[in-house]
């Protein structure tokens, strides 16, 4: 092995970061998806202030709505992401002459779910079920 | 005001069969009245041969256990039995009988080997199962309501006398429950007495129910309250009482055994139910000196009053020997069941704490009441809505653990770039750097906040629309805490962050969590439930970083006593009748966490002696650590 190529370590841990990152993201929006229920489930005769509370709740719904669908865009949003994921699939290929599965596969290594749909995404390799682990 | 009463509960007449007492005169043409009534089919009454109870100025002798098991449980076991599969036979559906009327000319007690005398009626809730002194009613106080049905009945069976001193008065009960169930709704006052003897602790925390009725119930009904003023004595026996019952429908009052007549004041308002807890109530029902009902030293015992006086209630409770203040009959579950729809015979059933003991009741279990004010939405069994403040807290906590999310997402990226440059590998470097240094770029923590800009800043609108208050205002009101991170966003915008000096008080320190769970106890007990949470950095829980027991040590854990209100869990564990009410575990200090960083979490319900009582449950999500 070249001392240039990375290390077994290295890859596993780009692979779990890059997981871990994207999935940060989506997790991101589901917790902002869930405080949109709340909301749309409150009684208005609560309300302190009666005035426009439907308004005041219909306006509070929209902006969650509107902030979730550019948090969830953003989160599956494969620009800031494929590079990464491109670059870490190039850097195999160069010191293994193999892809990302068989590179897996020749070290005994898996890989997150999360990072097998992005790296298929990004480089329409498919990462084989042995080669993908759960934690 | 509510509509005309409508049947919530599932207890059909069909399921309720009438026994009486083939050898006292008018038992009979009890049933047949109360078949009439109820549309019960004439199947469904069933004569027993039992012993004839000897009316007493005092508590009637109880009856043996020979006689009882011969002449009444075991006839009474057979005879259903035999109902069932005669009604039903040839079909796969199978009676289900959910409750059992005594009828008039009863024995009330008989007393057990171990001396104890028991109510007849209390044993024959549990008619398919053994002799249990005082066994504990896992349907008792459900704080998450149900009506009663055909799980609960594999425990418990509903049961009441329809009793009295004579026949006519026992027809009366009828009368006046069906009047009730009839009712648009009822009006009269309800009249509490909380203040009996002090004594013991639990004479203490029977007083503390009754008040907890007062003051967190009886509103809900819409009904007047009349209270009695304590009476502030050094003698623990000494008790206050009041000068006369004038338009009422309700009394629930202790300790004071037997008072006049004279107490009940003439008034068309319907009398509905009175419990007295104390020692004999129910003891005595069947007395009559003549053609007079009532004592002639003038005091009577309370379930004497109540069934013949005039205008007379239609149901009464009453114990035929000491229970104990742990097992006198509960305010605030009764009426609220009452409240919800259900049968007077689940009301009383949901209000005792124990069966196979002293108390019973006295009317026609299915009476049904009609309260003017409708149930609270919170209590309502579709309810969907939630009060505002709950749903600010929900939406901010999100927003938090959103914010958090997105922040771990910058430290992470910005991590992979960091130890890119630090491999002192130069063909890992030329060839990821810059795809990492981009992605950290687009991803760090000023994107996370502009991200939230929206969601945030509509919040601050919202609280301040709909309650008047800032944000800063609203956490001190409430008593809630926000996180630094979302501080931190304000800060960064410049509206809404909480001044300097008051973040001691509103931001959580770094690396407090909690979580919350939903418990609901599968077993027919009422016990006391432990728990024990874990959590570990990774989904096969090789690495756990906290394991906390609630038997070892009650600190951080709390349970939702009230709808959104959560109280520390007192060193017995959680009672199972909170069942479907939220547990939760707040971190102590030493088990604070990283910051963004992401656990998961399991917990198990424990016995009281540590053993497990569920297996481990999986948290419905991923922690993460957002304080």
């Amino acid at each position: 092995m070249s001392s240039f190529q990375i290390s077994d370590q290295q890859f596993q841990f780009y692979a779990d970061y890059f997981a871990v990152a994207a999935d940060a993201g989506l997790s991101s929006a589901r917790s902002l998806f869930e405080a949109i229920d709340p909301i749309n489930r409150v009684d208005l005769s609560t309300f302190d202030l009666y005035n426009s509370a439907r308004a005041v709740q219909s306006s509070m719904v929209t902006a969650l709505r509107t902030s979730y669908e550019t948090i969830f865009t953003s989160a599956v949003s494969l620009e800031p992401m494929r590079d990464s994921f491109v670059a870490l699939a190039n850097h195999i290929a160069e010191f293994t002459a193999s892809g990302v599965d068989d590179y897996l596969t020749s070290n005994g290594l898996q890989v997150r779910q999360t990072y097998a749909s992005i790296h298929r995404l990004s480089t329409g390799e498919t990462i084989s079920d042995a080669n993908i682990g759960v934690d | 005001m509510a509509l005309l009463p409508v049947t919530l509960h599932a207890i059909s007449p069909d399921n309720v069969v009438f026994v009486y007492n083939t050898n006292v005169s008018g038992s009979f043409q009890v049933a047949e009245y109360y078949r009439n009534a109820r549309g019960l089919p004439l199947a469904n009454l069933i004569g027993l041969s039992m012993p004839v109870p000897v009316p007493s100025n005092d508590c009637e002798t109880p009856i043996s256990k020979s006689d009882f098991e011969q002449t009444i449980l075991e006839p009474l076991r057979s005879a259903i039995s035999a109902l069932q599969d005669s009604a039903y036979s040839g079909s796969s559906e199978e009676l289900e009988c959910s409750a059992i009327v005594l009828g008039y000319g009863t024995p009330l007690s008989y007393q057990e080997d171990d001396g104890e005398v028991i109510s007849i009626a209390s044993r024959l809730h549990r008619i398919d199962h053994g002799y249990e002194a005082a066994k504990a009613n896992h349907t008792f106080d459900r704080r998450t309501f149900q009506f009663y049905d055909a799980v609960d009945a594999q425990e418990v069976i509903i049961v009441s006398a329809i009793d009295g001193p004579t026949a006519e008065a026992a027809m009366k009960l009828i009368d006046r429950a069906v009047a009730v169930t009839n009712s648009v709704s009822v009006t009269g006052k309800i009249f509490v007495d909380p203040y009996g003897r002090k004594s013991t602790t639990a004479d203490a925390e029977y007083q503390a129910d009754i008040l907890d009725f007062v003051n967190n119930e009886s509103s809900n009904l819409g009904l007047n309250v009349s209270l009695t003023v304590d009476v502030m004595s050094d003698d623990p026996y000494e008790e206050p009482t009041f000068a006369s019952l004038e338009d009422d429908s309700f009394y629930w009052g202790w300790y004071e055994p037997a008072y006049s007549k004279n107490l009940f004041v003439d008034h068309s308002f319907k009398r509905v139910f009175l419990y007295n807890a104390d020692d004999e109530a129910g003891c005595s029902i069947h007395y009559l000196d003549g053609a007079n009902w009532y004592s002639p030293n003038g005091s009577d015992p309370w379930c004497n009053l109540a069934i013949n006086v005039d205008p007379g209630y239609a149901a009464c409770a009453g114990a035929v020997d000491a229970p104990g203040s742990e097992n006198h009959l509960r305010p605030r579950a009764f009426f609220r069941a009452l409240h919800q729809g259900a049968s007077l015979g689940e009301a009383f059933l949901f209000a005792s704490p124990v069966v196979n003991w002293k108390v019973y009741l006295i009317g026609d279990p299915l009476m049904t009441v009609n309260f003017p004010e409708d149930v609270p939405t919170d209590q309502q069994l579709a309810n969907t809505v939630i009060p505002n403040k709950e749903a600010i807290f929900l939406m901010k906590e999100a927003i938090e653990e959103g914010l958090a999310w997105g922040v771990r997402q910058s430290k992470i990226t910005k991590r992979l770039r960091q130890d890119n440059v630090t491999s002192h590998n130069i063909a890992e470097e030329i060839e990821l750097l810059y795809a990492l240094a981009k992605w950290e770029n687009l991803k760090k923590e000023d994107a996370q906040n502009n991200l939230y800009y929206t969601s945030t800043n509509a919040m601050l609108t919202y609280i301040l629309d709909s309650t008047g208050l800032t944000f800063s205002d609203w956490l001190s009101q409430e008593g809630h805490k926000t996180t630094e991170l979302l501080n931190n966003l304000l800060l960064h915008f410049g509206t809404g962050a909480i001044a300097a000096e008051d973040t001691e008080n509103l931001l959580h320190p770094e690396g407090h969590w909690e979580y919350d769970f939903v418990y609901t106890h599968v077993p027919l007990t009422f016990v006391n439930v432990h728990f024990r949470i874990q959590v570990s950095e990774t989904t096969s829980f090789s690495n756990i970083v906290v394991d906390r027991s609630s038997i070892i040590d009650i600190e951080g854990w709390k349970y939702e006593q009230e709808s959104y209100a959560f109280v520390q869990m007192p060193s017995t564990g959680f009672p199972s009748n909170f069942s479907g009410r939220r547990v939760r575990f707040v971190s102590p200090e030493e088990d604070y966490l990283t910051r963004t960083d992401a656990y998961y979490v399991r917990w198990r319900a424990l016995n009281s002696d540590g053993s497990p009582l569920t297996n481990w449950q999986p948290g419905s999500k991923v922690l993460i650590i957002k304080r």
